[in-house]
């Protein structure tokens, strides 16, 4: 894994110069450096807005702002953090903001802390041991059944819109931790600091983000495999 | 070195996939994948569904919002 002492945004995404750099390129007016900082970073940024807003539009509504933001702020960064954790932390306020605002899309309780963030995370689909879950109606024993590998275009096409649609049915808590981390790849680390949340909670998060995407993969694999899906 | 049962399992994955399990809590987990071919599976899931995601195609703005931003990059260095 990368090594990341400090909790800062680096290393995902196309090579850019270093932050002092960057900043002083952009206080002078590169235009070019603005470009480049677009290519690099809006695909991410619009990513983590998409986990807050209702639609791809205003998550570009979002990052568009927020990208507005930066220029005014670009004067006053003091690289206390690194330049793109700085960036990030501006969509993702920006974003949780809009989604608030836009709370007959998306229910305000997805956007705040709610109980089951710390509750111990079991996968009601997941494996259960003989003995257990037998009397639990949400939680019925099974066996987890081989997925066929998902190999060709058209599975593959497919299995991404599984996921996307699964990842829209998420939390906005569950959908930003699972984006940052593993569409992302930051780290547990960079994730708790850019989101100011416990790595408990953190872990949490993921876990059951995960566990819902993999439920959701489950349904749709085994059927395709001829197999009756369990639940 | 007691066992662990598949709640156990399920409940530390992620943290196991973190390596954040303390070495003994670590081994009764990899010991239940030995002996449960349920977890085993749904332990592999959970990897293909972690790689699936690291897969999802991303897109970036779309050229009218990149225009806009680049014109408005104009103006503010023009201040």
């Amino acid at each position: 894994m990368r090594d990341m002492p400090e909790a800062d945004l680096q290393s995902p995404g196309p090579a850019l110069p270093a932050d002092d750099v960057v900043v002083e390129a952009l206080r002078c007016g590169d235009e070019d450096m603005f470009a480049a900082l677009l290519t690099a970073w809006s695909p991410g940024m619009l990513q983590v807005a998409r986990a807050y807003v209702a639609d791809e539009h205003t998550a570009e509504d979002v990052v568009q702002d927020a990208w507005v933001g930066v220029l005014r702020g670009i004067d006053k960064f003091e690289a206390r953090s690194a330049l793109r954790t700085w960036v990030y932390r501006i969509v993702i306020n920006r974003a949780k903001t809009r989604g608030v605002n836009d709370a007959r899309t998306v229910p305000m309780t997805s956007l705040t802390t709610a109980k089951e963030d710390f509750d111990p995370a079991v996968d009601p689909g997941g494996p259960r041991g003989g003995s257990r879950g037998a009397d639990d109606p949400l939680a019925p024993p099974r066996t987890p059944v081989a997925w066929p590998s998902p190999e060709g275009e058209i599975l593959a096409l497919e299995v991404h819109q599984h996921i996307e649609r699964a990842l829209g049915s998420l939390p906005a808590r569950q959908r930003v931790v699972i984006t940052l981390r593993d569409m992302q790849g930051y780290s547990s680390d960079e994730v708790c600091a850019l989101l100011e949340i416990t790595a408990a909670n953190q872990r949490v998060l993921l876990h059951r983000a995960r566990a819902s995407l993999r439920g959701t993969l489950d349904r749709y694999l085994t059927a395709q495999s001829g197999k009756e899906p369990t639940r | 070195m007691t066992t662990m049962n598949c709640d156990e399992f399920v409940r530390l994955v992620t943290a196991y996939l973190d390596e954040d399990l303390e070495a003994g809590t670590e081994r009764r987990f990899t010991g239940h994948i030995a002996e449960c071919g349920g977890c085993d599976v749904y332990l592999r899931q959970i990897r293909v569904t972690v790689a699936e995601l690291g897969h999802l195609p991303a897109h970036g703005l779309t050229d009218q919002a990149r225009e806009t931003l680049l014109n408005a990059f104009r103006d503010w260095s023009a201040r």
